[in-house]
């Protein structure tokens, strides 16, 4: 990718430069990813797809580095003085070169807090005698120091690096209060590399240490720091661990996924936590990316560093995410992490609910799952004035509260039938089964809300005990795998078959969300046999999964990837259905959604 | 093994002892209780020439634990009025605010929160905004508009919240 395309600012400009055969070309070349895997459905409808790219922060970085190098080739600044410059305008390239040709150069310095001479200095980190006191944290020396050699404001290093971790925008300005002068990566990169070589001899201590106090019996001083260290290192990952209830679930939809690249992808962000010029680094990418919004997004999985790249629309008719979103289109997404997400709400994969669906939905469970859950388990109305009443002791000889009506708990019917009696025997009275009719329809419309409800939160628990299930048989496969000698790829349809039930069981349950709102019809019915068809393969596979033991999991691969495949197949079916029948207008909401 | 002290603490306690030395006038501040730096009782003299004139208003001050990265927050317990204080006594200043939410006001960096600001600074700011409200970012709307609507009738609830801080 050139940096020239650094200008694009919005699609529409994207749009109009390149033409789509240059884009199409492109595409080729550099791996474009689409929201949709075809371009016509199987009954011919040709689709808008979302042109996208996972590109992860180094690669951004990258880029940038390389924009401010081309910047520079214009402005012979030095590309640090040029890299504070972007920053400072907001990666505003045409305005700095204006303002670079128009403005007095000390003028345009001193305002972008670079100092007039900025020549490479080096050993910034200096040993400070006693007298120096760090006007931070107000700790005395000798103690090492870093500061401008501009500027005579010098602190201690840690107060430093904590300075400037705690940097949001990647403009890391002197500490003091009136100075102006910002610290250019060159500089940083100083503080950066004494403060990694003093970790690395920190730890070189440490085990030196370590190896010493192996020569003897440990004193029950360093067992007990030893077990403090272990304790709270293991209360930490159960702190990372998403907790049991309910309101972590949706961590737990991109738990799975993290497992699998964890390690790899922890190690990447350890390193880049770890180095301080790194962590700068990575500032500027967010605030570029902040910056640029419409183009990049950060995956909005919990700790996850990468991002998408917007590249525009395989489309005439389409020329913006909102556009595409108000056709009904989902755009998911899919990070080099591995996460699915929606590029224009930022949600979970939620296919084939539509954004207003899934905002609508989480609303209205947020108002009535709790509320209704109660009335349908405890009350039942009045058959008279339709009130709900709760039952609070155990005679079945109900008085309506609002309305003063007399009647009988059990079949629903007027009291004075069973005054003789007080055993309810009119259950089959012609009335009283009216009533209780009469009751029903009055409490379809809760019970239509429920019915999705249950279904969608049946696949939600579904999802995460699969997920927990399934992420601790992959350890044991794996186990397996090692000894078996198998080779990673021959065991790799393991990971591929729990990555689609997992994945299907995600649009299932969204599914069901948005049958909620769907009036009844032809269409909706033939939605309902997808969704079912969809649901026969996921439970299938889930069984298979289930039934199977770890060791025989290697010989029945041939199954694994059949149900796999047919789930695949399946669910690639039900998606384009459902799209169809959205994007077409075939399918009516009931209450107007937005 | 004596207790580690914090950065913040000793840098909380170096102010603290900063502060009873060099007295400044009409500012008071230190810890409420001995066993915890990271709460503050201030007592703050209305700015002389002001309406806020010979109250004595006491406000608290919360620090994070890793100030001075982070700036406390601060709120008034007296009654008061003003344009830039919460109904609640929340202050709402620049110097509580950290910089970086919009990199190119630089022309306020200095008037932001940073390491190097201190207790003394936020209290003097909070007494200059006394003086001259900023009626331009209101916390308190309905303040504002009577700031600037009807000074007799703002003047006169001031005046009265002065006598009360007397009490």
């Amino acid at each position: 990718m050139s940096a020239s395309e650094f200008e694009y600012d919005s699609e529409e400009e994207y749009a109009s430069s390149v033409s789509l055969d240059e884009l199409e070309a492109l595409s080729l070349t550099d791996s474009v990813h689409y929201t949709h895997k075809n371009r016509q459905t199987a009954t011919g409808l040709s689709m808008h797809r979302m042109r996208y790219k996972p590109v992860e922060a180094d690669e951004i970085e990258g880029q940038l580095k390389a924009h401010i190098r081309d910047v520079d080739g214009i402005l012979q600044i030095g590309e640090d003085d040029c890299a504070v410059l972007m920053l400072k305008y907001e990666w505003n390239e045409q305005k700095l070169l204006e303002d670079f040709t128009t403005k007095e150069p000390g003028n345009l310095r001193r305002e972008c807090g670079l100092a007039t001479d900025t020549k490479v200095v080096s050993g910034l980190v200096e040993t400070a005698g006693p007298e120096f006191m760090c006007a931070i944290c107000c700790s005395e020396g000798p103690v090492e120091t870093f500061g401008l050699s501009w500027c005579d404001h010098r602190y201690c290093v840690d107060c430093y690096v904590r300075y400037v971790r705690g940097g949001q925008t990647g403009l890391v300005k002197c500490p003091d209060t009136g100075c102006r002068l910002y610290v250019r990566p060159r500089e940083l990169a100083q503080l950066s590399a004494f403060d990694e070589q003093r970790a690395l001899q920190k730890e070189e201590k440490e085990r030196q240490e370590q190896r010493q106090n192996l020569g003897g019996p440990l004193t029950s001083e360093q067992i007990m720091a030893k077990y403090q260290k272990i304790a709270s290192e293991s209360s930490d990952e159960e702190d990372a661990e998403p907790a049991n209830d309910d309101e972590s679930a949706d961590d737990a939809l991109f738990n799975f996924h993290e497992r699998h690249i964890r390690q790899q992808r922890l190690e990447k962000q350890e390193l880049r936590n770890k180095v301080l010029l790194s962590r700068y680094w990575y500032a500027v990418v967010l605030q570029y990316t902040k910056k640029h919004a419409r183009t990049f997004r950060n995956c909005p999985a919990v700790d996850c560093e990468c991002f998408i790249e917007y590249r525009g629309f395989d489309s005439d008719v389409i020329s913006s995410v909102e556009e595409y979103v108000a056709h009904k289109y989902i755009p998911i997404v899919q990070c080099a992490n591995g996460h699915r997400f929606c590029f224009a709400c930022m949600s979970e994969d939620h296919a084939p609910a539509t954004c207003a669906v899934v905002r609508k939905w989480i609303q209205t469970c947020a108002d009535e799952t709790e509320t209704s859950h109660w009335i349908t388990a405890n009350t039942k109305d009045c058959p008279k004035c339709s009130s709900p009443i709760e039952k609070n002791g155990g005679c079945n000889h109900m008085t309506c509260g609002e309305c003063h009506y007399q009647f009988c708990w059990i079949c629903l019917g007027d009291w004075s039938r069973h005054k003789n009696n007080f055993v309810c025997t009119s259950f089959d009275d012609e009335e009283a089964k009216k009533e209780r009719e009469k009751q029903e329809t009055s409490r379809v419309s809760l019970k239509k809300y429920l019915f999705y409800f249950d279904l969608f939160e049946i696949h939600r628990v579904s999802l995460k005990k699969d997920t927990e299930f399934l992420a601790k048989l992959e350890y044991k496969v794996q186990e397996i795998q090692q000894r078996a000698k198998v080779s990673w790829i021959e065991a790799h349809f393991y990971r591929e078959s729990i990555d689609t039930l997992l994945k299907c069981r995600i649009t299932l349950m969204w599914s069901y969300a948005l049958m909620f709102y769907l009036e009844s019809s032809k269409e909706k019915g033939m939605l309902e046999k997808t969704q079912s068809n969809l649901s026969n393969h996921v439970e299938a596979l889930s069984k298979l999964f289930e039934v199977t033991p770890t060791e025989n999991v290697i010989k029945k691969k041939e199954t694994f990837l059949t149900k796999a495949n047919a789930l695949k197949t399946s669910h690639e079916k039900c998606i384009e259905i459902f799209m169809e029948s959205l994007v077409l207008n075939r399918i009516k909401f009931v209450s107007d959604i937005e | 093994m004596a207790p580690k002290i914090s950065t913040a603490q000793r840098r909380l306690l170096k102010e603290f002892q900063e502060l009873l030395k060099s007295p400044t006038d009409g500012i008071v501040a230190g810890p409420i209780t001995e066993d915890n730096l990271f709460k503050w009782r201030c007592i703050l003299e209305g700015p002389p020439g002001t309406v806020y004139e010979n109250g004595v208003f006491e406000a608290e001050m919360d620090f994070p634990a890793d100030y001075p990265l982070s700036p406390p927050k601060m709120k008034f317990t007296s009654e008061i009025l003003h344009p830039n204080i919460y109904k609640d006594g929340t202050v709402c200043i620049s110097i509580l605010h950290p910089p970086g939410d919009d990199p190119l006001q630089y022309e306020s960096a200095d008037e932001r929160w940073g390491p190097l600001q201190s207790v003394e600074k936020i209290l003097l700011s909070v007494c200059s905004m006394l003086a001259e409200p900023n009626p331009n970012s209101p916390a308190n709307i309905d303040a504002a508009k009577l700031w600037r609507e009807n000074r007799d009738k703002f003047d006169e609830i001031v005046r009265a919240q002065v006598l009360k801080s007397l009490d």
